[in-house]
């Protein structure tokens, strides 16, 4: 793939671009701040970074968000291995210098006013912040990327996040510690049911008052006499007491 | 002959942009992106005006950049069926004239307010984030979120080559819960 840079014309004596094909009536600016295009390319360029583009179906937020996270997270993902489908390894080589830079700016917290997480909201916050450094001509690269890393930075969030996960997960163990407890209670309780059962038998009978209680097995039905033996030899009409 | 005051010669706006690496068209490609321009915009005041305005909406900075990135991608399609070959290098800056132009007639129509300059950069920002977005997402080979990321690499190449300081406090690096 060629080797691309941003180009573009210069400006006439009147400010305005050579490229403008009118004198705009309503508006107030003679062109797009050169801070503003550049913030407007690293936010696109970051996006795609972040998967954005070519129908992976992330939106350009996503992208955004997860471009600048992978910067912020670590220069390791910028090298290959876990970089996905927006770039590939011949994309980033030619940028591995600058990028050290890149997540420099992007890992820098600024004292940043909390925004809309809309994706509105985070791209008004990003060029509110580009206008107020750059009065149309001074401003660095890097001031670029810490508006985008500011209006993007999520930090806050994930605080939140995470500190809810943890609750939950604190709140399941308590859960399951609590039916642990339950059911042993119960498995206790029917333990002495069927001792005070047993306990309470004569021959093999149940107790009728500890036996019907819940939880105690069936004992049985308790001592049967087997049925008296017959001796023919011994019967009246040929035995001893005829 | 005069002496040489050890100045640059070269406007603020110019030496900035060399600064960041941002290279000027040559005369030839300023010709070709005014005249890139100049069809979208008689286009856009001839017969494309109701299209746009019935498309602009609530003249939201995203439907405005859409439209601007769809008229800049179809222009350099057309101009390519012509047997004319366009550098998508300059893409961006045709698309920041185009935005300036669209924004100004979504003004002419009261669609927008925008009563200061800061406004109207911060809308026009918003608005060019969307259009080149609009060109990533169509079907031009030569213009995709990789050659957008290189774009901007290569800004930050320039800068850090010349020496300009990301400014900042370094934020501690994140650990992975559980390590």
């Amino acid at each position: 793939m060629a080797d691309r840079k941003y180009r573009t014309s210069g400006l006439t004596t009147t400010g305005t671009s050579p490229i403008a094909a009118t004198t705009k009536k309503k508006s107030k600016s003679k062109r797009i701040w050169k801070a503003v295009g550049i913030a407007a390319l690293g936010a696109a360029g970051l996006s795609a970074f972040g998967g954005w583009g070519g129908g992976t179906g992330m939106t350009f937020f996503s992208g955004l968000k997860s471009g600048v996270g992978k910067i912020s997270g670590g220069f390791g993902s910028l090298l290959g291995n876990t970089t996905p489908n927006a770039l590939s390894s011949t994309g980033i080589a030619g940028g591995v210098s600058g990028l050290s830079s890149v997540k420099t700016a992007a890992s820098t917290k600024l004292l940043a006013d909390a925004g809309s997480d809309s994706e509105s909201g985070v791209l008004g916050n990003i060029f509110n912040k580009i206008t107020d450094m750059s009065s149309g001509t001074a401003f660095t690269i890097g001031s670029v990327l810490e508006a985008i890393g500011a209006a993007t930075d999520t930090s806050a969030a994930d605080s939140l996040a995470f500190n809810t996960a943890q609750h939950e997960d604190l709140m399941d163990y308590r859960y399951a510690a609590l039916e642990t407890e339950a059911a042993l209670a119960e498995a206790d309780l029917a333990m002495k049911n069927r001792v005070a059962a047993q306990s309470g038998t004569f021959m093999g009978h149940s107790n009728p008052i500890t036996s019907g209680a819940d939880g105690v097995p069936s004992t049985g039905p308790g001592y049967t006499p087997k049925p008296a033996a017959s001796f023919p030899e011994f019967h009246p009409t040929g035995g001893l007491l005829s | 002959m005069p002496i040489p005051n050890g100045k640059s010669t070269l406007p603020q706006e110019e030496q900035e942009m060399a600064n960041l690496g941002i290279e000027n068209l040559s005369e030839e490609e300023i010709a070709q992106a005014k005249g890139i321009v100049e069809n979208i915009t008689i286009y856009i005041y001839s017969d494309g005006a109701p299209d746009i305005l019935e498309q602009a909406g609530n003249g939201s900075p995203q439907r405005l950049g859409e439209i601007a990135g769809n008229l800049v991608t179809n222009e350099i399609a057309l101009e390519e069926e012509e047997g004319k070959e366009v550098s998508r290098d300059m893409e961006v800056a045709v698309m920041e004239e185009v935005v300036h132009e669209l924004t100004d007639l979504f003004m002419h129509e009261n669609i927008v307010d925008l009563p200061d300059e800061k406004s109207e950069q911060m809308f026009m920002g918003e608005a060019l984030t969307y259009a080149i977005g609009a060109a990533v997402e169509s079907d031009d080979p030569q213009f995709t979120g990789e050659s957008i990321m290189q774009m901007f690499t290569n800004l930050v190449n320039s800068s850090e080559a010349q020496g300009q300081p990301t400014a900042g406090v370094l934020a501690t690096q994140e650990k992975p819960y559980g390590n």
